[in-house]
């Protein structure tokens, strides 16, 4: 165990034992919307929180849908003080979240004393749970999209390197050129989500930021003029794809995973959230093939991929305040979730709180470690009340951009569109 | 006398107070709070500043708000006068039925309407789904490959349209059944010895003597359809939810998308006119050809 | 021509038999009227005249056509029904030119034959209306002017009097003679009703379970009834049922004991008599009381005064009743002993299957 870790260890048991003297049994109401192979090990997380704070803090977890269910069901009850009392949520949101006030903010003083504050995290990722200066959420990993692959077939179109990972899919034609030749082997070359928003988005995000494409300007002005063409061609290129025939047409996000999984499609693009889907049935010899994960390839000038935080939040619930006893337990269920993201990392995320990020361990945790390197080229969304999951920006992704994928719509025609569609609401 | 009036009163009053104040409570304030609302910015939940016609003059201007009608608008034209139809030809087969066989067949209409709206969606999915779809042998007959119905913006609302004709005819047949049952045997008798084809049978006597029926079936499916929302916001989901947005939904994305409460409000009074004007409208015109 | 021919017409629902070969023939402008109980299959058998209802077995034939296995249009009969049928949302107009609208009657034809049926029926101020604007009796007279506009082979009526009060019926009764004096035209009408059956009919058909008991003119159905139920059924009060208790050859005529009383001749010839128990039917009108010694004795229980006439319900020593009649202006109370005097010649013995055994005419 290394030595960091061991501190972490011994904080949370001292933290643990300075709470049981002063408190009894707290009860903590948790929601997450962490429904897939995460979801699972989130749960195991808690369990041992629990197993640990044994007759002093409970977690009763819920967990409710992600994206607009979740955000909907957090509003209005965080409005008329029936929410829980912590819950996931994305950095991305943060500011409209604190806008349509649904959160609370959460004094610094309060984490420090349970060991957290900006020292602990990257500085770009503590910044994303504020909102005006104010904390209002605490990060717990950097979520990103990575290139899966079916190693089996990318070998047989001898696009493996010679340390076994692949090779030459940089740059928008090398990418072509190695769909091409995955192509004849498989149904698809690349399966991902084309409909919707979720992957169009960050996908498109990820290529934009190659170029350095500004979203949201300084003066509020979304996709100003010489950021256009760098949007349409980062749609092109996505248009490409499936227009080639390389990736399916249409296609929602449960059937590009199966695509993939059932070994249909040579490549994927996808959340590292689906780490765990491929470990569980890589390990339960249910994959049939052997696969691996690496960065978005570079499409354009340097390496960009978007990237998104999961943090904890606590509602505002209409400014009911809690009890002291309350809010102790709530900082120890973030801060000992924070000092056990190891165990997060498990589930393909890339754990906020540094002393994990740094540990060993982490650092040879396999695929992640292949695709860590993003968190040094992450583009995170704009920071506006128009943008983040289930946001404004999130809807005007499936209403233009996968239209564009699938060539509905002239990537040119649909930038303009979501441009100005934008531009009025924000307005 | 005089006395014995008041009392009269007092007690009529004490009857119908319960009504009274069930409907104010839960029908007038709303309402009366609903068109507060539209005049002020409030979000979601709380109050906000009064800000006069504000909202109006935005939604005027505001082009996903006219989306919202004329797909709504749409979303009516599709369902309302086919859904009626429809339901008035399966009646009139059903209704020559006897026994256990019309039971049967008349359960088997009646079934999908007492389905949820999700296990509907649900089943309408799977039907249509492009890879395991049994739609999708038909759909590949005509369009010569297999169609993401849901996905393809102009299938969208008639297959929508369709999908609620089916969940919901099942009301209608019974309610046709009804009306049908109601006209005496006899009539059919006489005018089969008067020499009516069956034609002329169904459109001067079946017609006009099931025309109430008819009329209400009209009402009711015109009211409940302009509040369409629940079957466009599931299958649209994972798609384009904006060309095909309708007025409820608009409500919804305003108000727990958006929060804004303010705002969704007055799109809110828009459609309460909306249905007033037209379901009166209508009443008015099924009423004056019933009189004919 | 327009007469009709039932060749053994038989009717079940399934296993339910309704009608059991019935035969008759009825001649062009007969009244002809089914009478019967509820259930004896006389409306049955008038929808299957009518087409409404299929012929399970047998031959139906209209002005010597084979009309069994036509649609009810192609008949060519018309059919005024219980409670009329007519067509609620059409003016009084409208349900009159409808059969002659369907079969392509010119527009000015239809006019002048709906208004002269309005006026033979008195309701030209009525055509305009609704049938929910007219009384039960106006009503009546629209299905009967549907029917007439028509000018079928046959009229065909169900029970068309059965939903007026009283009055009303007496008097449409009347009216319905009168009409059919006037046009003419074959008519069969249904009731329970034997008032109506007598007052109305040329021939009476009297039906009772599935079968017809006896076709003939109201007062051979009255006088001479073929069996036991048509004496039953026809003629109010209904006539005396008495068992037989010894039966003597007198002359020739049988003449027969019962009650414990004398013997009492009739003009029933007593050849071909069968031997078993026998019963006498004897109207009202046939057993008088008489001021002298007559055959039979009893105590006068119950007295109607009906005023032409009075019936006396007598009391037999064996507690058997018999209703005999008095003079409308009679002095007889209730517990006065009573004679009676039988007209032999008006009396019908019946055997045990019920068939007749009249006096020779």
């Amino acid at each position: 165990m290394n030595k960091i870790f061991k501190l972490a260890m011994l904080s949370t048991t001292a933290t643990a034992l300075l709470l049981s003297a002063v408190q009894a049994q707290e009860t903590v109401v948790w929601w997450d919307f962490l429904g897939g192979g995460d979801g699972v090990r989130m749960k195991s997380l808690i369990e041992r929180f629990n197993t640990e704070h044994e007759g002093e803090i409970t977690i009763e977890g819920t967990t409710l849908e992600w994206g607009t269910p979740f955000y909907s069901k957090v509003q209005t009850s965080s409005a008329i003080g029936e929410g829980p009392d912590v819950m996931t949520y994305h950095l991305s949101r943060v500011p409209l979240g604190v806008d349509s006030g649904a959160l609370a903010e959460i004094s610094t003083d309060d984490l420090a004393a349970v060991g957290l504050g900006a020292d602990t995290f990257a500085s770009a990722n503590w910044e994303a749970g504020q909102s005006d200066g104010k904390q209002y959420a605490v990060p717990f990993d950097i979520h990103s999209i990575v290139l899966y692959y079916n190693k089996d077939k990318l070998a047989e179109a001898g696009l493996l390197g010679e340390d076994g990972k692949p090779t030459g899919l940089d740059g928008a034609d090398n990418f072509m050129a190695a769909l091409e030749q995955l192509q004849p082997n498989s149904e698809y070359a690349l399966s991902l989500q084309t409909s919707g928003d979720g992957t169009p988005w960050r996908v498109f995000y990820s290529l934009f930021g190659q170029q350095d494409g500004v979203f949201l300007g300084e003066d509020g002005t979304f996709l100003p003029d010489d950021s256009i063409p760098k949007a349409v061609s980062a749609v092109e290129t996505m248009a490409s794809w499936v227009e080639g025939g390389f990736a399916p047409a249409l296609t929602e996000y449960e059937g590009s995973v199966a695509l993939f999984t059932s070994g249909a499609a040579a490549l994927h693009m996808n959340g590292v959230w689906e780490v765990p889907t491929m470990t569980d049935l890589a390990a339960k010899g249910d994959l049939g093939f052997e696969w691996g994960a690496i960065a978005i390839p570079t499409f354009f000038d340097h390496p960009a991929t978007w990237a998104d935080s999961h943090g904890f939040a606590i509602p505002s619930n209409g400014g009911k305040e809690m009890t002291p006893e309350k809010k102790a337990a709530v900082f120890e269920v973030i801060a000992w979730m924070n000092k056990n993201s190891l165990a997060w990392a498990d589930a393909g995320h890339i754990p906020a709180y540094s002393p994990t990020r740094d540990s060993e361990e982490f650092k040879t945790m396999e695929p992640n470690a292949t695709y860590s390197v993003l968190a040094d080229t992450a583009v995170f969304d704009p920071k506006s009340t128009l943008a983040g999951v289930a946001s404004p920006v999130y809807d005007a992704v499936a209403n233009y951009i996968a239209p564009a994928m699938n060539g509905e719509m002239s990537p040119q025609d649909a930038i303009d569109e979501m441009k100005a569609d934008l531009q009025d609401q924000a307005d | 006398m005089l006395r014995n009036h008041r009392q009269e009163m007092v007690v009529a009053l004490l009857f119908v107070l319960p009504f009274v104040l069930i409907y104010g409570v839960l029908f007038l304030w709303p309402t009366f709070q609903m068109v507060y609302l539209s005049f002020t910015d409030a979000p979601l939940i709380g109050p906000g500043e009064w800000i006069g016609i504000e909202n109006y003059v935005e939604m005027f201007d505001d082009r996903r708000f006219w989306t919202s009608v004329r797909n709504t608008a749409y979303f009516v034209v599709l369902t309302v006068i086919p859904n009626t139809l429809i339901g008035l030809v399966i009646a009139m087969m059903v209704s020559r039925l006897k026994g256990w066989q019309q039971s049967l067949i008349l359960a088997m209409f009646f079934l999908p309407y007492i389905l949820p709206v999700t296990v509907v969606y649900r089943i309408w999915n799977w039907m249509f789904n492009v890879q395991f779809g049994i739609m999708q042998y038909p759909l590949t007959w005509i369009f010569g490959k297999a169609t993401p119905v849901f996905r393809t913006q102009w299938m969208f609302m008639p297959a929508v349209a369709f999908v609620t004709v089916w969940w919901t005819c099942g009301f209608n047949i019974l309610l046709f059944l009804s009306g049908l049952r109601s006209i005496s045997t006899d009539i059919y008798e006489a005018a089969a010895l008067d020499n009516a084809s069956r034609w002329t049978i169904f459109r001067r006597i079946t017609w006009p003597l099931i025309w109430p029926v008819t009329a209400l079936v009209l009402t009711i499916q015109l009211i409940l359809q302009l509040k369409i929302f629940d079957q466009v916001y599931l299958f649209v989901q994972g798609g384009r939810p904006d060309p095909s947005m309708v007025m409820v939904q608009y409500i919804y994305s305003q108000a727990f998308q958006k929060n804004e409460g303010g705002y969704a409000a007055a799109i809110s009074v828009a459609l309460f006119v909306i249905v007033i004007v037209f379901s009166i409208l209508q009443f008015q015109v099924l009423r004056g050809r019933g009189q004919k | 021509m327009s007469d009709i021919v039932l060749k053994e017409v038989s009717k079940s629902f399934g296993v339910v038999s309704v009608l059991d070969k019935v035969s008759m023939q009825i001649k062009s402008g007969e009244f002809i009227v089914f009478l019967g109980p509820s259930g004896c299959g006389k409306s049955t058998l008038l929808r299957m005249i009518a087409g409404l209802e299929e012929v399970t077995d047998g031959e139906i034939y209209l002005g010597g056509e084979r009309v069994d296995q036509l649609p009810p249009n192609e008949r060519g009969v018309a059919m005024v029904f219980q409670n009329y049928a007519l067509y609620p949302h059409m003016t009084v107009r409208d349900n009159m030119s409808f059969g002659l609208q369907n079969v392509g009657t010119p527009k000015d034809e239809i006019v002048r034959r709906v208004e002269d049926a309005a006026r033979m029926l008195e309701i030209t101020q009525l055509l305009d209306r609704r049938p929910a604007q007219l009384s039960g009796g106006q009503r009546q007279r629209v299905a009967i002017g549907r029917a007439i506009v028509r000018d079928p082979k046959a009229f065909l009526l169900d029970e068309p009097l059965s939903n007026l009060d009283a009055g009303l019926r007496v008097r449409t009764r009347l009216e319905l003679a009168q009409l059919h004096n006037r046009i003419r035209a074959t008519m069969i009408f249904v009731t329970h009703d034997q008032t109506e059956a007598m007052t109305l009919a040329t021939r009476i058909v009297v039906m009772n379970n599935r079968r017809i008991e006896q076709i003939g003119t109201p007062m051979e159905v009255y006088s001479r009834p073929a069996t036991r139920f048509v004496a039953s059924f026809v003629g109010s009060p209904a006539m005396n049922f008495i068992p037989v208790a010894a039966l003597d050859d007198v002359g020739g005529k049988a003449s027969v004991t019962f009650a414990g009383q004398s013997p009492v001749e009739t003009g029933v010839p007593a050849a071909g008599l069968p031997t078993g128990n026998l019963t006498l039917g004897i109207r009202a009108e046939s057993a008088r009381i008489t001021q002298g010694e007559g055959a039979i004795k009893g105590v006068a229980d119950v007295v109607e005064r009906l005023g032409e006439r009075t019936l006396v319900y007598t009391r037999l020593p064996d507690s058997t009743i018999l209703v005999a009649e008095d003079a409308g202006i009679s002095q007889i109370q209730p517990g006065d002993a009573v004679n009676i005097t039988i007209d032999g010649n008006a009396a019908i013995l019946f055997d045990e299957s019920g068939k007749a055994y009249h006096a020779a005419a």
